[in-house]
C-alpha cells in the first residue's frame, strides 16, 4: 500500500511529494504515541490477562502531573537551575512518569490484585469503573481550562527532506524508541525474564519460587508510567494544546494497534502502532475532497478499525500475537 | 483474603478522600444566602435586572397565584439547571454555573423576589440526551423556570416537554432558532446567535484586514457537525455572499472530534485564505490551528464563535501563545471578565467577596446574565401577581428592553423574529498581558458591536434547521 | 411433595419454565406487583408511581430488553460483544426511517409501531447475522475490541448519514408510542397522553410503562425459553467448551451467528423503544458508553442467568439516582442538619471556607469536586466493590441466600 502511494506520490510531481512526505511524516509522530501506549496496554495484557480500560484515564493523569510539576511548581527544575531548561522540562515528565506508575502499583494492590481468579470480563470491567474514578479526579484537577505542559520544544519545527516536522514530534519518536529498547532489555533482566514465565505458565513460575503478585505489580506499574509518557506526548503541540477533558479518550484509538500487532507481542504493539497512526493519516490526506464524500464524515477515525478487520480476517490472532492453543 | 478485601476497598476510599481534600484547606468563602451584610456593590447598584420593573416590595400584590417551584408560605422560589457538569463542556459550565449562584446568592440577600428565597435546583446531564431528558423529568414539577440548559440537541429533546409546561428555559447555546418561536417557544435567546455573530465578526475582522492595506480577503470555513458548527457556517457562508468575498474553503462538518484534525488544517493550508473562520471546540480547534502553523501557515487571520476560544490558548506553557495573539480575532455574546460594565463590576465584586480563590474566567459574567434574564421575567411575574409558570412566560414576553447591566447586550422578547434577535456581539483580542496581570486574557475591544452585514441581515427564520 | 430448588423427578419438570411451586407463585407475585406499580397501592413504595419513578421504570425496562438479547449471546453463548450499542442504533434508525414523519432533510414514512417495532428488529437481527461470520473467528479479548471497533464504525456510518439520523450532534425525532392500524389521525391506543382505561384514569407515565412491561415479559419468555431448547443448549455447549461442543456435532459458526442475530434483534428493540421514549436523539447517544452498561448490567446480575440480566438492568439504572438523592442528603444534612449524621456529612462535604471536604457545595471552580462528579465517582466506587466484593454478582448474593435457608435451622 505504502509502495503504491510512492509511486502515487512521484507521478504528481513536487506537491504530492510534499503531500506524502508530511502525511507520513504526521502519521508516525501519531503512530508513535499509539505504539507507546499500545505498549503500556500490551505488557499490562501480557503479565496479568487484563485488558486495561483505564490506560486513557491514566495517560490523562500522567500529563495533568507534568504539567502541574512543569508549569506550577516547577519540580525538580527549582531545585536543578544550573541544568538547561529543556533538561529541567524532562525531568518533570519523568517524574510525573514515575508517579504515574506508582499509582498503576496503589491500583494493582488495591483493585486488581484481589480479582486474580475471577471471570476475565469482571476484571475488565473493574478497569472500566477504575477508569470513571481516575478520570472524575484528573478532570477535576486539571479544573475548568486545558493545561498546556510548557514543554522546551513550543511550536519549533525542523524541515527533513520535503517534510515539516515538529520538535515535540521527533521527540515522541524518540521517546519511543527508547521505550521500545527498554523494554526489550528489560526482558533480558532478571526481572523480565520471571515477567516472561509467568506470561507463560503463571503456575510453574510460580513453582520456580517467582512471585507472580509482584509481576503483576511491576507490570502495572511500568504499563502505567507508558500510558503517562503517552499522555505526556499526546498533549504537546501540534496534537494538542494541552491536558485536558478530552485526553483520555485518546487511548481508545490506539486499541486497534494492539490487536493488529496481536495482544501479547510487544513488537507488535509498535509496529500496530505505526501502522494505525500511518493509516489514519494517508485516509485523512488522500480520502478527502469530493471524490471521496461517499466516505462520509470522518472516515479517517474508522480506517484504523477497517485495517485492524482485514488484519483479523487474516491472522485472527493479530500479526505477531500467540495462537491460543487450544484444548478440549 | 475477605479482610483483606474490605481493608483495601477502605484504603481506595481513604486514598481518594485523601486525594481530594489535600487542596482544598485553601479559603474559600460561600455565597450562602444567609450572609446579612450588605455588599457595597449592592449599596451602590440601584438597578437590578428587571430595572424597568419595580423592584421595591411594598408594591407586593396581595394575591399571588402560583403553581410549580414557587413556595410562598416557605418563602422560597426554585429555579432549575440542567447542565453538563460532568460531560465535555463541564469547564464552560461550571463557571457558568458559578455566577449563577453568586448572582442568586445577590439577590437573596438583597430581599429576593418579594421578600422570596431564590433557590437552585441542579441536575446532571453529562451532555447526552437521554440524562438530560432524565434530569429534567427529575426536576421539572419543582422548579419555576429552566435558568440553564446545556447543549442544543439536549435542549430540542426536552423542548416538547417544556412547551406542555410553559417553562421558559435559558439555554447555554447560540443557536439561531431559539429566537425563532415557531421552533422552541419557550426557549429562550440571549445573546447574538451564531450565525449572526459570525457576520459581526467577519466584518470586525475584514475591516482589520482592509486597514492593513490589503486586497480583498479570501475565506475559509470548517466547523464541527450539529448546530454549533453548521449554525454558525450558515453564517460565515452566507457573509461572503454578501459581500461577494470567495470562499476558498468550505470545510463545513469536517471536524470531528477525538481524531486527526491534520487534514483540515492540510485544507486550510493549501486555500491560502487570509480569513479562516473555525468553530468547534476548544481541544480540537487547538489541533488545527496547531497543524496549520506547524507548516508555517501565517499571516491569516483567524476567528470563530465563542466557544472555540480558550484561554489556554495563550497560556504560560503554551505553545501556540505568540501565534494566538498575533492572529485569533475574538467575539462573545457577553463581557469577558474584568469588563466596564456596573453588571461586571457587581460579578467581580461578588467573586472577590464569596469566591475569591476562582481563577478569572469569561464565562462567569454569562451565568450572570442568565439568572438576570430569570430574574427579570420572575420580578415581572411577581408584579403582575401570577408567578405560575404560564405568568412567568406571559410576564416575559413583555419585555421589550431587559437589561443586564451591560454585561450584556439588551434583549427584545416582544415582536417578531426580526425584531427579537440579537446582534450585538463584544469584540477581544487575546492578551498574555491581561492574563499575566491576572485577568482571563480577553482584551476589550468594543461593546456591543454590530457589524454593517449583521445589521442589514433581515433575520426571520433559523440559519440552521435541525 | 415438597419440591426443592434443583431437584427434579421428572424430565418434564427440569425443562420447566418454573419448576417449583414456590417459583410459580412468586413469579406470579412478583408480575402481580410489577403490574400494580403504577397506582402507588404497595406500601413503602408509593413514590415509585410519581412520573418521575415510572419514567425511570420505563427505561429500566427498554434497558433491561436490550440486556436481555447481550444475555443470549454473552451469559449463553459466551461471547463477550462490547458492539450491543451498536445494534441498538440500528434498530433506534430502522425504527425512524419507518415510523418517524419527514423532517428537515431526514427520511420518514410515518408507519404505525406494528410495522416499526418488529421491523427494528428484523434489520438489526439480519445486520447482526451479517457481521457474526467475521465476529466469530477471533475469541475473548479479541472479540470485545473487535465488536468494540463495531461502535466507533457505526457512529461513523450513523454521522455520515444525516438523512436518517438528523446528523451529529443535531439528531432527529423519533415515531412516539402510538398504536396505529394504519395512517389515521386519532391513534387507536395513545400512550404518550393522560386518559383513562378500561374506567382507570392513568398517566401518560404510567401507560408508557406498561405497555414496556409487556415488551420486557415477552423478552424474558423468550430469553427463558431459548435456555431449555436445542438452540440454547447448544449456545451453552459451545460457551462451556467449543471444541467439545463441536466435536459433539454442535455447528460452531451456525450458532454463534444465530446467537448475534437473536441478540441483536432484542437491541433493535431496545433501540426503537428508546428512540420512542425519548422522542428526539443524537448519533453519539450509540456509543462505547451505552455498549458498556450493558456489559456492566450483565455482570453486575450474575452472567447467565435472566433474573439476574433484570436485576443488573435494574441497578445500572436506578443507581446513579440513588447516588443522586445520596449525595443531595448529604450536601443538605451538612449545610443545615444537626447531630451524628451531620457530622459525618461536614466530613465528606465542604460548605464553608477553610472547609475540607471531598464535596464542595461552593460556587463552581473552587477546591474539591462538584456534586455531580462526586456522584460519578461514587458511581464507579461501588461498581469497583461490587465486582470485588461479589463476583458473581446480585444473583450470587441470592444464592447464598437461598442456600442458607435451603438447610435452615441447620446452616454451617
Amino acid at each position: 500500500m505504502t509502495l503504491d502511494l510512492l509511486v502515487f506520490a512521484q507521478a504528481g510531481g513536487q506537491e504530492a511529494v510534499d503531500k506524502f512526505a508530511n502525511a507520513t511524516s504526521s502519521g508516525i509522530a501519531l503512530g508513535a504515541i499509539y505504539a507507546l501506549l499500545a505498549l503500556g496496554l500490551v505488557l499490562i495484557y501480557k503479565a496479568t490477562q487484563v485488558l486495561n480500560f483505564a490506560h486513557g484515564a491514566l495517560a490523562a493523569l500522567g500529563a495533568f502531573f507534568a504539567a502541574y510539576l512543569a508549569t506550577v511548581i516547577n519540580f525538580p527544575g527549582r531545585y536543578v537551575t544550573f541544568l538547561p531548561t529543556t533538561v529541567q522540562w524532562i525531568l518533570s515528565a519523568l517524574v510525573a512518569v514515575l508517579i504515574t506508575a506508582v499509582v498503576g502499583l496503589v491500583l494493582e494492590r488495591l483493585a486488581i490484585r484481589p480479582m486474580i481468579g475471577e471471570p476475565l470480563f469482571s476484571v475488565v470491567m473493574i478497569t472500566i469503573a477504575l477508569d470513571i474514578v481516575i478520570r472524575t479526579i484528573t478532570d477535576d484537577l486539571i479544573g475548568t481550562n486545558p493545561r498546556p505542559l510548557g514543554d522546551p520544544w513550543g511550536a519549533d519545527v525542523v524541515n527533513i527532506g520535503p517534510a515539516i516536522v515538529a520538535k515535540s514530534e521527533l521527540a515522541t519518536v524518540a521517546v519511543t524508541i527508547i521505550a521500545l529498547v527498554g523494554i526489550a532489555l528489560f526482558f533480558r533482566s532478571r526481572y523480565g525474564v520471571a515477567m516472561r514465565a509467568t506470561a507463560f505458565d503463571q503456575e510453574a513460575a510460580m513453582a520456580q519460587g517467582i512471585s507472580a503478585g509482584r509481576i503483576f505489580a511491576l507490570a502495572w506499574a511500568i504499563g502505567a508510567g507508558l500510558a503517562a509518557a503517552a499522555g505526556i506526548f499526546s498533549s504537546l503541540f501540534p496534537r494538542s494544546i494541552g491536558v485536558s477533558n478530552t485526553t483520555a479518550f485518546f487511548a481508545f484509538r490506539a486499541l486497534p494497534a494492539i490487536v493488529i500487532g496481536g495482544l501479547d507481542s510487544i513488537s507488535g504493539a509498535v509496529v500496530g502502532g505505526f501502522i494505525v497512526g500511518l493509516a489514519e493519516s494517508y485516509a485523512g490526506a488522500y480520502f478527502i475532497g469530493d471524490t471521496w464524500s461517499f466516505l462520509g464524515l470522518g472516515f479517517a477515525g474508522v480506517m484504523p478499525y477497517i485495517v485492524m478487520l482485514i488484519v483479523l480476517i487474516v491472522r485472527p490472532y493479530g500479526l505477531f500475537g500467540t495462537e491460543e492453543i487450544r484444548r478440549v | 483474603m475477605r479482610k483483606f478485601r474490605i481493608f483495601a476497598l477502605l484504603l481506595v476510599l481513604a486514598l481518594v478522600a485523601a486525594a481530594c481534600s489535600s487542596d482544598s484547606d485553601e479559603t474559600t468563602t460561600t455565597a450562602g444566602a444567609e450572609e446579612t451584610t450588605t455588599t457595597a456593590a449592592a449599596e451602590e447598584t440601584t438597578t437590578t435586572a428587571a430595572a424597568e420593573e419595580t423592584t421595591t416590595t411594598a408594591a407586593a400584590p396581595a394575591e399571588l397565584k402560583t403553581d410549580f417551584g414557587v413556595d410562598v408560605e416557605a418563602g422560597t422560589i426554585t429555579v432549575g439547571q440542567t447542565a453538563d457538569l460532568t460531560g465535555p463542556f463541564a469547564p464552560l459550565v461550571t463557571p457558568i454555573l458559578a455566577g449563577q449562584k453568586l448572582y442568586w446568592g445577590w439577590v437573596n440577600a438583597n430581599g429576593g423576589i418579594g421578600g422570596m428565597e431564590v433557590l437552585m435546583e441542579t441536575r446532571d446531564t453529562a451532555y447526552q440526551v437521554e440524562q438530560h431528558i432524565a434530569a429534567y423529568d427529575e426536576i421539572r414539577d419543582k422548579v419555576v423556570a429552566i435558568s440553564h440548559t446545556t447543549g442544543s440537541p439536549q435542549t430540542l429533546a426536552i423542548a416538547d416537554a417544556l412547551e406542555e409546561d410553559d417553562m421558559i428555559a435559558v439555554p447555554a447555546t447560540w443557536y439561531s432558532g431559539w429566537t425563532d418561536t415557531n421552533i422552541a417557544p419557550t426557549v429562550l435567546h440571549l445573546g447574538a446567535p451564531y450565525c449572526l455573530e459570525a457576520m459581526s465578526l467577519l466584518d470586525w475582522v475584514s475591516e482589520e484586514w482592509a486597514k492593513e492595506g490589503n486586497e480583498a480577503p479570501t475565506l475559509a470555513v470548517a466547523s464541527i457537525p450539529g448546530d454549533f458548527g453548521l449554525d454558525s457556517m450558515a453564517g460565515a457562508l452566507k457573509w461572503a455572499e454578501i459581500n461577494g468575498v470567495e470562499v476558498v474553503y468550505d470545510g463545513s462538518a469536517t471536524i470531528i472530534p477525538n481524531q486527526d484534525q491534520k487534514p483540515v488544517a492540510d485544507a486550510i493550508v493549501a486555500s491560502g485564505a487570509n480569513m479562516v473562520y473555525v468553530t468547534t471546540t476548544p481541544g480540537t480547534f487547538g489541533e488545527v490551528f496547531g497543524a496549520a502553523l506547524q507548516q508555517g501557515f501565517v499571516g491569516a487571520k483567524w476567528s470563530g464563535a465563542g466557544p472555540t476560544y480558550n484561554p489556554a490558548f495563550i497560556a504560560e506553557g503554551s505553545a501556540i501563545a505568540d501565534a494566538i495573539q498575533a492572529m485569533w480575532y475574538g467575539g462573545f455574546y457577553a463581557q469577558p471578565w474584568g469588563g466596564d460594565s456596573a453588571g461586571m463590576a457587581l460579578t467581580m465584586q461578588l467573586v472577590e467577596e464569596f469566591a475569591p480563590d476562582m481563577p478569572a474566567n469569561d464565562y462567569v459574567g454569562l451565568g450572570v446574565s442568565e439568572a438576570m434574564l430569570v430574574h427579570a421575567a420572575l420580578q415581572a411575574a411577581y408584579d403582575s401577581g401570577d408567578m405560575t409558570r404560564a405568568g412567568v412566560n406571559a410576564a416575559l414576553r413583555t419585555l421589550d428592553n431587559v437589561d443586564f447591566m451591560g454585561l450584556a447586550p439588551n434583549e427584545n422578547y416582544t415582536g417578531s423574529t426580526s425584531d427579537q434577535v440579537q446582534r450585538a456581539i463584544t469584540l477581544y483580542r487575546p492578551s498574555v498581558a491581561n492574563l499575566e496581570a491576572g485577568g482571563s486574557g480577553s482584551e476589550i475591544v468594543a461593546n456591543d458591536f454590530v457589524g454593517p452585514t449583521a445589521l442589514g441581515f433581515d433575520f426571520q427564520e433559523a440559519c440552521y434547521q435541525f | 411433595m415438597r419440591t426443592r430448588p434443583r431437584l427434579y423427578v421428572s424430565y418434564s419438570s427440569e425443562m420447566a419454565l418454573l419448576p417449583t411451586w414456590t417459583q410459580k407463585i412468586s413469579a406470579l407475585i412478583f408480575f402481580a406487583l410489577l403490574v400494580v406499580i403504577p397506582f402507588g397501592v404497595i406500601p413503602g413504595f408509593g413514590f415509585l408511581a410519581d412520573n418521575d419513578w415510572m419514567k425511570i421504570l420505563s427505561r429500566v425496562a427498554i434497558f433491561a430488553i436490550g440486556a436481555l438479547g447481550l444475555h443470549i449471546l454473552s451469559g449463553l453463548a459466551g461471547q463477550v460483544s462490547l458492539g450491543h450499542a451498536f445494534f441498538v442504533g440500528i434498530g433506534a434508525y430502522t425504527a425512524a426511517i419507518l415510523g418517524g414523519e419527514v423532517g428537515k432533510g431526514t427520511w420518514g414514512l410515518g408507519l404505525p409501531i406494528w410495522i416499526w417495532l418488529p421491523a427494528a428488529a428484523i434489520v438489526a437481527a439480519a445486520i447482526g447475522a451479517v457481521i457474526a461470520p467475521v465476529a466469530v473467528r477471533v475469541r475473548g479479548i479479541y472479540l470485545a475490541i473487535v465488536t468494540l471497533g463495531l461502535v466507533f464504525i457505526g457512529e461513523w456510518m450513523f454521522r455520515s448519514l444525516p438523512f436518517i439520523t438528523g446528523g451529529s450532534q443535531a439528531g432527529r425525532k423519533f415515531p412516539g408510542l402510538e398504536f396505529r392500524l394504519w395512517q389515521e389521525e386519532v391513534p387507536l391506543i395513545d400512550f404518550t397522553s393522560d386518559g383513562s382505561w378500561f374506567g382507570v384514569e392513568m398517566t401518560s407515565e404510567a401507560k408508557t410503562y406498561l405497555l414496556l412491561l409487556v415488551f420486557v415479559i415477552i423478552g424474558v419468555v423468550i430469553a427463558k425459553n431459548i435456555q431449555r431448547t436445542r438452540i440454547g443448549r447448544a449456545f451453552m455447549s459451545i460457551r462451556d467448551r467449543d471444541i467439545a461442543a463441536e466435536v459433539m456435532g454442535v455447528a460452531d459458526t451456525k450458532h454463534k451467528v444465530m446467537a448475534f442475530a437473536l441478540s441483536s434483534a432484542l437491541a433493535g428493540v431496545t433501540g426503537a423503544l428508546m428512540g420512542a421514549f425519548v422522542g428526539r436523539l443524537i448519533p453519539e447517544g450509540f456509543s462505547l458508553f451505552l455498549s458498556i452498561q450493558f456489559v456492566a448490567a450483565l455482570l453486575i446480575g450474575g452472567i447467565g442467568t435472566v433474573s439476574g440480566t433484570l436485576l443488573g438492568a435494574t441497578f445500572v439504572i436506578v443507581l446513579p439516582r440513588l447516588v443522586q438523592d445520596f449525595t443531595g442528603l448529604l450536601a443538605s444534612t451538612a449545610e443545615s442538619g444537626t447531630g451524628v449524621l451531620a457530622a459525618i456529612a461536614a466530613f465528606f462535604v465542604s460548605t464553608a471556607e477553610n472547609d475540607p471536604g471531598i464535596v464542595s457545595t461552593l460556587p463552581g471552580t473552587s477546591p474539591g469536586l462538584n456534586i455531580a462528579q462526586f456522584n460519578l465517582l461514587l458511581y464507579g466506587l461501588l461498581l469497583i466493590g461490587f465486582l470485588i466484593f461479589e463476583p458473581l454478582g446480585l444473583y450470587g448474593i441470592w444464592i447464598r441466600i437461598r442456600n442458607y435457608w435451603k438447610s435452615w435451622p441447620f446452616t454451617y
